[in-house]
C-alpha cells in the first residue's frame, strides 16, 4: 500500500516509541506524515485555507493522542483517521458559516473556467468540489495516501462495497474531464 | 456484442473498472452476485469500456499526485504542533504547581484561623497557665511553613558536575543551595549521595520524572546543547544571561544558578524557592528550556 514497504514499519516503531514518551520520536513521526496530512485534508476540503487549518489541528490531535496510540492499527492507519476527522470537522464548520462574497465568486469563477483550463492543468479540486467532503476523504485516502478498500472502510466506518463506489464517483468526475478530451484526440470509443 | 454478456450501466461500468484498477474487481463481482469471469466478459461487451479504463486511470493518477505545498509551510504546520505539545507539558506542569500552591496556602489559613482561636480563647480564659506554652509555639509556629524570600543578595553560582538524569541533577541544586546557604565556603562539588546515576543515558524524549517532580524535555534546544561543561567564565556568563521561561511560575530572582552537565550536553541550571517549593529550570546555552523539575 505504501510506496516504500519499509516506511509502515519504520513509523509503527516511532509510533511506539513516541507513545512511550519519546519526544524525537514524535518529532520524526510529525515529519514524515506532514506533507500527506495536509494533502488528506485538501483533497477533502478543496480548499488551501481551511486545508492549512483542518491539517494543523490534525497534527496537534496526532502529537497530542499519541500516547493513547496502542499499535493494534498500523500508525499510517490511525493517524489517516485522525487527519480525516479533522477536515470533516473543518467541512462540517465550513457548512455552518457563510461565504464571504468574494469567496463565492471565486468558486464560480474556478467552475467556469475548468473547461478551458483542461488542456494544460486539470483542476482536481475543481472537479472534485461536486463530491460530498465523504466521498472526497474515501478517494483520498485511496489515491493519495495507498491505503486498500479495507482500511478505508474501517477509517471512515462505512462498508467497502461504499468505499468502492465512493472512489469510483471521485474518479469518474475527474475522468469526465478527462475522457471529453481524449475520446475527440487520442481514444476513440470502441 | 454479446448476448450473452449485456453491457453494463455507465455507473456500475465506473465502479467495476475503477475496482479493477484496484485489484478489487472479484469483490465487486461477488457483490454483485457474478463471477469475475462473468463480469470481465460483460466490461469487454461494453463499448467505450476501454476509453473509459484509460480516463479513469489518468485520474486516479491525477488524484494521486502529491498535493503541493511549500517547505516553509510545511516546517510551520510541524513546528506549531511539537511547539503547542511542548506548551501542553509546560501548561500542566503549572497547573500542577497552582493547585498544590493553592493547597498549601489553604492549610497555612486554616493552622493560622485554628491558632488564633485558640488564642481567643486563651485571651477569654483572661489567663494563660504554663500548659499553654504549646497552644502559643503552635501559633507562633504557623508564619514560619513561609519561606523565606531571597531578594537583594548576590546569585550563588556553581559548577554541579555530570548527570545523567535530569531528576538527580534537580535534587543536586536543590541540595547544593541548601548547603551553600548553610555554608557559605561551598566549593560547588555535588554531594556524594547525589552522584550522578550509572547506567544508559535517558533517551532524550519526555519523561516523567518520578517521586511526584515533572519535566518538559525540548529535545531540538536539548540537541543543540552540545558543548562540553563551562565552568569558567564562560559558563557563569551563559549561566546568568538565562531566565525562567514566561510559563514557568516564579517571580523572584533565582536562588543559584549553575553549570552542569546533562547526559553529555552542558546546561544550565536555575533554582527557584518560595513556600517550601523548589522549582529547578534547566536549560540549554542558548536559555532553551530542557528541563523542568519541581519539588514540594
Amino acid at each position: 500500500m505504501h510506496p516504500n514497504d519499509d516506511e509502515p514499519r519504520h513509523d509503527d516503531e516511532l509510533a511506539r516509541r513516541a507513545a512511550a514518551g519519546d519526544r524525537a520520536a514524535l518529532d520524526a513521526l510529525l515529519r514524515n506524515h506532514t506533507n500527506l496530512v495536509h494533502g488528506v485534508c485538501r483533497r477533502i476540503l478543496g480548499n488551501p485555507d481551511d486545508a492549512l487549518d483542518a491539517a494543523q489541528e490534525a497534527l496537534l490531535a496526532i502529537a497530542r493522542k499519541i500516547g493513547s496510540f496502542d499499535g493494534r492499527a498500523k500508525f499510517s492507519t490511525w493517524a489517516y483517521r485522525v487527519a480525516t476527522n479533522a477536515a470533516l470537522d473543518e467541512a462540517r464548520r465550513r457548512s455552518r458559516r457563510p461565504l464571504p462574497a468574494e469567496h463565492v465568486a471565486e468558486n464560480a469563477r474556478t467552475a467556469e473556467s475548468t473547461e478551458s483550463t483542461i488542456a494544460d492543468r486539470i483542476d482536481v479540486d475543481a472537479a472534485l468540489a461536486q463530491l460530498t467532503p465523504e466521498y472526497r476523504a474515501a478517494v483520498a485516502l485511496r489515491d493519495l495516501v495507498g491505503m486498500d478498500y479495507a482500511e478505508i472502510a474501517d477509517v471512515l466506518g462505512i462498508p467497502p462495497g461504499t468505499v468502492r463506489s465512493r472512489i469510483s464517483r471521485g474518479r469518474a468526475a475527474l475522468a469526465d474531464l478527462l475522457g471529453n478530451r481524449e475520446t475527440t484526440s487520442e481514444h476513440p470509443t470502441t | 456484442m454479446d448476448d450473452a454478456y449485456p453491457p453494463f450501466a455507465p455507473d456500475q461500468l465506473d465502479e467495476l473498472l475503477s475496482a479493477q484498477l484496484d485489484g478489487e474487481l472479484a469483490d465487486a463481482a461477488r457483490d454483485l452476485g457474478m463471477s469475475l469471469h462473468e463480469v470481465t466478459a460483460r466490461l469487454h461487451a461494453t463499448p467505450g469500456a476501454n476509453a473509459r479504463r484509460v480516463a479513469l486511470t489518468s485520474a486516479r493518477d491525477l488524484l494521486g499526485r502529491p498535493v503541493e505545498i511549500d517547505e516553509l509551510t510545511t516546517v510551520r504546520l510541524h513546528a506549531r504542533a511539537i511547539r503547542e505539545v511542548e506548551g501542553d507539558s509546560t501548561a500542566r506542569v503549572v497547573d500542577s504547581a497552582r493547585r498544590r500552591r493553592r493547597v498549601r496556602y489553604g492549610a497555612v489559613g486554616i493552622a493560622a484561623a485554628a491558632a488564633a482561636v485558640v488564642a481567643l480563647v486563651v485571651g477569654l480564659g483572661g489567663h494563660v497557665s504554663p500548659n499553654d506554652s504549646a497552644s502559643n509555639k503552635s501559633a507562633a509556629a504557623v508564619p514560619a511553613t513561609t519561606a523565606p524570600k531571597r531578594t537583594g543578595a548576590p546569585v550563588p553560582t556553581a559548577a554541579l558536575g555530570a548527570f545523567t538524569d535530569a531528576g538527580t541533577l534537580a535534587r543536586a541544586a536543590v541540595e547544593h543551595s541548601t548547603h551553600s546557604t548553610s555554608d557559605p565556603t561551598e566549593n560547588g562539588q555535588p554531594d556524594p549521595e547525589l552522584k550522578p546515576a550509572q547506567g544508559p543515558a535517558p533517551s532524550a524524549g519526555n519523561q516523567l520524572a518520578t517521586g511526584g517532580a515533572f519535566s518538559a524535555v525540548n529535545p531540538e534546544s536539548a540537541s543543540r546543547a552540545a558543548a562540553p561543561v563551562a565552568t569558567g567564565a564562560s559558563g557563569t556568563t551563559g549561566a546568568a544571561a538565562c531566565k525562567a521561561p514566561p510559563q514557568v511560575p516564579v517571580t523572584d530572582a533565582p536562588v543559584l544558578r549553575a553549570t552542569a552537565t546533562l547526559s553529555g550536553k552542558a546546561v544550565i541550571v536555575l533554582l527557584f524557592a518560595g513556600l517550601g517549593e523548589h522549582i529547578v529550570v534547566i536549560e540549554d546555552l542558548r536559555c532553551g528550556l530542557v528541563n523542568l523539575q519541581m519539588f514540594g
